[in-house]
C-alpha cells in the first residue's frame, strides 16, 4: 500500500477516534451530573402534581399485566390519594407512561409521562382532562374506544388507554374499595 | 468591511437565508413541532443552541479535521450537543420532554446543522461561524413560531396557551395535514411579501436613478 | 405474525412515515420532482432501511445496552448509518456501476434524511422490538416512502403546469399537495383495530 495514502488513512481515523473518545467522556459525565433515580422522579412527580405528600413507596415494584404495567404505585401519607405511575405497551415509539392520580375511588388526574409518540400534536390540548371522574370501581376494563379524541393517532390512543387499564386492574385487585371507606 | 460581514452574517439568516422559508432546510420538526407556539419556541432554541455549538467547534477544528472523514466527525460534534439536550431537558424539563422526545433525537439529522458546518463553518473563523449559528437558529426559531401562532389559534382558539374569548377551536386542526398545509400558506405569503418589497426596491430605484443621474450632471 | 402484519400495513399506509409520522420531509420535498428521481430516492431509502435496521439492531442490543451506554444509541446509530451509506456506495461503484448511477446522487442525501434514524430509534430502542420484526418494520417502511414519494411526484408533475398564484409556485403548492394526500392516507387509520 502506498506509504502517503496509509498516512492520511490512519490520520483520519486517529482525529475521528479522538473526537468521539473526547465526546464520549463529555457525554458521561454530563450523564452523572443529569441522572436521577427513576424511582426519586416518581416521588417528586407523585407530590408536585396531588400537592401531598409521599413518604414510602407502597409498592415499588408494581405489576406486570398483558398489554400493560404498573411501574409504581403509592399511597400519599393522609390516606386520600392513590398514585400510579402506570405504562402501556403497544404506541408507535414503544411503551406510553401515564401517571393517574386515583382518590375515592375516582381519577382525579391523569398526566402524560416519558415516550416517545411522534403525534401528540394531533391531540387536544385537553385530551388527558376526559379521563378525570372515571369511577375505577364501576368499570373493569378500559378499551381504545373508550378514548375520546379527534387524532387518528390509533396506536398512542391505544397506549395511553391500556395505561389506563393496568390501573383499574391493579386497584381492583391490590387496592380495592374498602379500605378507603 | 469586517462590520459589514459581521452585519451580513448576522441578519443572513433572517430573512435572506431563511433556513426554513427559503433554504426549505429542516422541515421535519417545522411541521411536527409547531402545533403550540410554546413548543415551537422550544424546538427553535434547542436547535439554536446545537446550531452554536456544532458551529464553533466544527469552525475551531477546521484545521484538524481531515477532508475525508469530516462528515463522521461533524456528525460526532453534532450528536454529542444533541445528547446534551436531551440529558438537560429530560431532568429539568421533564414535562415538555414527553411531548418532544422522538423530534429532540431527530435534531442530530436536520439537515440545517449539517448543512451550515459544512457550507459556512468549515471554512469561517469560530466568531464567525458562532454568529451564523445565531442567526441561523434565530431565523429557524422565528418561522417556527409563526406557523406555531397560526397553528395554535387555528386548533385551539388560544395564542401562547391563552384562550381568545369568541374563537372556538377547530376539530382536527391538529391532524398531519394541517400542519403541511399551513406551511405551505405561510411559505406562499413570505413570497408573497418578498416579492412586493423587492418589486418596489426595484420602482424605487429606477425612479431615484435619473435624478442622482441629473444631480451629477449639475454638479 | 397477525401483530407483524398489521404494524406493517400501518407503517406503508395508515402511520405512514412521511404523511403521518412527519419524518423524512427533506428529500420528500427536494427529490420529488422527477418520478425517475423519486422512485431512485426511494428504492435507495429502503435498501438502506433494510441494512441498517439489521445493524444498529445489533449495535444496541450486544455493544450499547450490555455496557449500560444505552443513552449514546443516537450518536451511535448516527454513525452506524453514515459509515453504511458510505461502505455501499463504495461497493456499488465497485461491483454495480448501473444501479450505482441509478442511485448515485442520492445516496449521499439519505444520511441526513431523519427517517431512517427515526425508524431505527423507534424499531430498536423505542419499541425494542425482536431481530426480524425490525427488520420486517423497517422495510415497510421504506415501502411506505416510496409510496409518499412516488405519489407526491406524479402530482407535481401537474402542479408545475398548472396556472397559479406567482408565490405559490415550487415548494408551497407542493406541501399543499401533501397535505390533501396525508388526508387521504389518514382515511385509512380506521382499518387499524
Amino acid at each position: 500500500m502506498d506509504k502517503t495514502k496509509f498516512r492520511s488513512m490512519l490520520q483520519g481515523v486517529l482525529v475521528l477516534a479522538v473526537i468521539a473518545l473526547c465526546s464520549g467522556l463529555l457525554l458521561g459525565f454530563f450523564n452523572m451530573i443529569t441522572y436521577v433515580d427513576p424511582l426519586q422522579s416518581a416521588y417528586d412527580r407523585f407530590a408536585e402534581d396531588t400537592g401531598a405528600t409521599f413518604s414510602k413507596m407502597t409498592d415499588p415494584d408494581g405489576e406486570e399485566y398483558e398489554n400493560g404495567l404498573v411501574l409504581y404505585y403509592a399511597l400519599s401519607d393522609d390516606g386520600k390519594y392513590h398514585a400510579f405511575l402506570a405504562s402501556g405497551k403497544g404506541g408507535y415509539g414503544g411503551d406510553v407512561q401515564v401517571y393517574v392520580y386515583v382518590s375515592d375511588n375516582k381519577i382525579t388526574k391523569a398526566v402524560l409521562g416519558e415516550n416517545a409518540e411522534t403525534l401528540w400534536g394531533t391531540f387536544e390540548e385537553n385530551f388527558f382532562d376526559q379521563f378525570i371522574g372515571i369511577d375505577v370501581t364501576q368499570k373493569t376494563s378500559f378499551l381504545p374506544s373508550d378514548v375520546t379524541t379527534s387524532s387518528t393517532a390509533k396506536l398512542s390512543i391505544q397506549a395511553v388507554s391500556r395505561a389506563i387499564d393496568a390501573v383499574m386492574t391493579y386497584y381492583n385487585q391490590n387496592v380495592g374499595g374498602e379500605n378507603n371507606g | 468591511m469586517d462590520k459589514r460581514k459581521f452585519k451580513e452574517t448576522l441578519l443572513g439568516g433572517l430573512i435572506k437565508n431563511n433556513p426554513t422559508f427559503v433554504l426549505v432546510l429542516g422541515t421535519c420538526p417545522t411541521i411536527a413541532m409547531t402545533t403550540s407556539l410554546f413548543q415551537a419556541f422550544a424546538m427553535g432554541v434547542a436547535t439554536t443552541f446545537v446550531l452554536i455549538f456544532s458551529n464553533l467547534f466544527v469552525s475551531l477544528l477546521r484545521g484538524i479535521i481531515p477532508d475525508k472523514v469530516r462528515i463522521p466527525c461533524y456528525i460526532v460534534i453534532i450528536s454529542t450537543f444533541v445528547i446534551i439536550v436531551q440529558m438537560v431537558m429530560r431532568r429539568y424539563l421533564p414535562e415538555l420532554y414527553t411531548t418532544m422526545q422522538a423530534f429532540i433525537a431527530l435534531i442530530v439529522v436536520n439537515c440545517i446543522i449539517l448543512a451550515r458546518a459544512e457550507s459556512f463553518a468549515s471554512c469561517n473563523k469560530p466568531l464567525y461561524s458562532m454568529l451564523d449559528g445565531v442567526s441561523m437558529g434565530l431565523g429557524f426559531t422565528c418561522a417556527l413560531c409563526l406557523i406555531g401562532i397560526v397553528r395554535e389559534f387555528l386548533a385551539g382558539g388560544s395564542f401562547a396557551g391563552f384562550a381568545i374569548p369568541g374563537f372556538p377551536a377547530m376539530q382536527g386542526a391538529g391532524a398531519s395535514a394541517f400542519g403541511f398545509i399551513t406551511f405551505g400558506c405561510m411559505m406562499a405569503l413570505f413570497n408573497f411579501v418578498i416579492q412586493k418589497v423587492n418589486e418596489r426596491k426595484a420602482r424605487m430605484k429606477a425612479a431615484s436613478l435619473p435624478l442622482t443621474a441629473q444631480l451629477e450632471e449639475v454638479k | 405474525m397477525a401483530t407483524v402484519i398489521s404494524l406493517m400495513f400501518a407503517a406503508v399506509i395508515s402511520q405512514n412515515i412521511v404523511l403521518a409520522q412527519y419524518q423524512g420531509i427533506c428529500p420528500f420535498l427536494g427529490v420529488s420532482k422527477k418520478m425517475s428521481s423519486a422512485a431512485g430516492m426511494g428504492f435507495a431509502v429502503i435498501f438502506v432501511m433494510a441494512v441498517s435496521s439489521v445493524f444498529t439492531w445489533l449495535v444496541y442490543n450486544l455493544i450499547l445496552l450490555p455496557l449500560g451506554i444505552d443513552y449514546l444509541y443516537t450518536m451511535a446509530f448516527i454513525l452506524v448509518i453514515a459509515s453504511l451509506v458510505q461502505l455501499l456506495e463504495m461497493i456499488l461503484k465497485r461491483f454495480s456501476p448501473t444501479l450505482y448511477s441509478a442511485l448515485g446522487v442520492y445516496l449521499p442525501l439519505i444520511t441526513t434524511n431523519c427517517a431512517i434514524l427515526g425508524t431505527a430509534n423507534s424499531t430498536v430502542v423505542f419499541n425494542n422490538y425482536p431481530f426480524l420484526q425490525a427488520f420486517a418494520v423497517s422495510v415497510a417502511t421504506g415501502v411506505g416512502f416510496l409510496l409518499a414519494i412516488c405519489l407526491l411526484a406524479g402530482v407535481r408533475l401537474k402542479t408545475d403546469k398548472a396556472d397559479i398564484p406567482q408565490c405559490f409556485k415550487g415548494f408551497p403548492i407542493t406541501l399543499v399537495s401533501a397535505a390533501i394526500m396525508a388526508m387521504a392516507f389518514a382515511g385509512f387509520s380506521g382499518i387499524l383495530a
